[in-house]
């Protein structure tokens, strides 16, 4: 019962996926940007549907199994102020230059911005390497949900695969269109299905209050944060949500509003979709320590299919498997199209490689890129047993780093070629000096003070770009009014 | 910036301020069935959410739909 539900829920998301292609054009446009056509309500589905990752399920779950209720503070409560902010300063402002100058991605927008030809090459890379460790989590919790959901019948490897082949499939279908008009589907789908699924799971355990007196009385440190979190760790995780502002698949998504006004609904309801979201998960982690004790590091990805298939077996635990496939999936599919989106535009188109091309052709080279990148990030969750959130913030991390340029293409007249490229190259240098600190130890802060690598990190690429800057020559004013009108 | 922008900017930074509870940091006192923790960040982001629309009229960029009709 619980596979055939999740069998029926792959067909229905690729069933949207070949709807939405029969009202697609044959252009590029419409492929990769839904023709900028993107509604309020959708442009929130999919926006925050694309942000809501096996991170938000089973990587909070996990570590609210470790670390207690405080995950919520840590984490949503931080990212429902500073996303919503980062889509009401940057959002609408990219939107409008992106349709004036017929931008479709980051590496166009940034190399534009700054006419250089190696920041462009510089940033298509360390974009597609940051968005592989956050595929990655996507793909190993598709293995672990299946796995759980049919306890242990299908095997890992199974669900990472299946998810793989489900979204190449829709997303080849439907371009962003589809992959809008599905992740809107999904999101309502993954916030129902988690408000039912914690509503049935608390009420067989005797009530939300008769399970956090038991925690109280058996792991009393999972109700405050003393001990689980430092004051300066807490302060300093409040950076990671502005990765928001440069991830390519939110780039993309952000490109293809219908108008700027779209975005307001986003601003304005994205904190209370992320509560919906992040409770029920932070809830069910922090019991599970009443039912499966003792889980060491990653096994505790699984406590919320654990929890699920203990007390909600059948129809309820195949509504959850949907769910968990639900918010992997509306990540993954616009981190893949966006990934095929700059690989066509940015090398393909724009080395030259598709002057002699049909737009079918061009889409197909993406489409073969994806497929390699998807490969290669199925491969890895074969052998990888790092943390989903440890993964999670290592990419959001670099992200992160990278805001400087996006507020300086956006507002900063005086920022230069040379403080962009600086900026990046920090990012890159210090990211993999933290990231090979940090390997392997779940609970890394610099120098053991607490302080997340990301504060260091993008204080000093926010340094390089002001120094790197005022270093320079000034750029050409003809080219910074296009990005910002003269004062 | 106009004084609309400098208030939504106040408020907005006031919210960040607010998400350091650290008076809250070791209590584990459950209060409506729930962790005093929980409780105050699921009240941070309802108020967050208010602040957001509050801040969205007094500062939303109107001129880019604008130009872009134009």
């Amino acid at each position: 019962m619980t596979l055939s539900i999740i069998v029926v829920y792959m067909f229905l998301v690729i069933g949207i996926g070949v709807v939405s292609n029969r009202l697609l054009s044959s252009s590029g446009e419409d492929y990769f940007l839904a023709a900028r056509s993107i509604g309020p309500f959708v442009l929130l589905m999919s926006l925050f549907g694309t942000n809501m990752t096996a991170f938000a399920l089973l990587g909070s779950s996990g570590e609210a199994y470790h670390t207690g209720i405080g995950v919520f503070g840590l984490m949503p409560a931080i990212s429902g102020l500073v996303i919503p902010t980062v889509f009401f300063v940057l959002g609408p402002r990219a939107w409008a230059i992106g349709k004036r100058h017929g931008y479709t991605t980051q590496v166009e927008f940034f190399r534009d911005r700054w006419g250089s030809e190696a920041l462009g090459l510089m940033l298509f890379v360390v974009l597609v390497g940051l968005v592989i460790p956050y595929l990655l989590i996507g793909v190993m919790a598709g293995g672990v949900t299946l796995n759980q959901v049919t306890a242990g019948q299908v095997p890992e490897w199974v669900g990472g695969l299946v998810i793989c082949v489900v979204v190449m499939s829709y997303v080849t279908i439907g371009g962003l269109r589809g992959t809008a008009w599905v992740n809107t589907f999904q999101t309502i789908i993954f916030m129902v299905l988690g408000a039912v699924t914690v509503a049935v799971v608390f009420s067989r355990m005797g009530g939300v209050g008769a399970v956090m007196a038991r925690v109280a009385a058996e792991a009393p440190a999972l109700l405050a944060r003393e001990g689980n979190f430092s004051r300066i760790h807490w302060f300093t995780y409040a950076f990671i949500p502005l990765s928001a502002g440069m991830f390519p698949h939110m780039f993309m998504h952000w490109l293809s509003a219908k108008r700027a006004d779209s975005f307001k609904l986003t601003v304005q309801a994205y904190p209370l979709c992320i509560a919906l979201v992040w409770l029920p998960p932070v809830l069910l982690g922090v019991a599970g320590t009443l039912d499966f004790p003792g889980l060491i590091g990653g096994q505790s990805n699984s406590i919320l299919v654990r929890m699920i298939t203990l007390h909600a077996p059948g129809v309820l635990a195949g509504l959850l498997g949907a769910g968990v496939f639900a918010a992997v999936m509306s990540s993954l599919d616009s981190q893949v199209l966006s990934l095929g989106t700059m690989f066509t535009q940015d090398v393909v188109d724009h080395y030259g490689f598709g002057d002699r091309m049909t737009d079918k052709r061009r889409i197909a080279t993406g489409r073969i890129f994806v497929a390699g990148i998807l490969i290669f990030v199925y491969v890895i969750s074969l052998f990888s047993q790092r943390s989903i959130f440890d993964l999670a913030t290592w990419s959001f991390t670099g992200f992160a780093a990278l805001f400087p340029i996006v507020v300086a293409a956006l507002f900063w007249r005086r920022s230069t070629k040379a403080g962009a490229l600086a900026c990046v190259s920090t990012v890159v240098v210090l990211w993999v000096y933290f990231f090979s600190q940090g390997w392997g130890n779940r609970a890394y802060t610099v120098g053991g003070s607490g302080v997340m690598a990301v504060a260091v990190i993008l204080a000093a690429s926010t340094i390089a770009m002001i120094v790197g800057s005022l270093l320079s020559a000034p750029p050409e004013a003809e080219r910074v009014n296009r990005f910002i009108a003269p004062s | 910036m106009s004084s609309k922008h400098w208030i939504a900017a106040g408020l907005l930074a006031t919210m960040y301020v607010l998400h350091n509870d650290w008076w809250l940091w070791s209590d584990s006192r459950i209060v409506a069935g729930l962790p005093i923790g929980l409780v105050y960040h699921m009240t941070y982001m309802l108020v967050t959410a208010g602040v957001l629309v509050v801040a969205v009229r007094l500062a939303w960029p109107n001129h880019l739909d604008a130009e872009d009709n134009r």
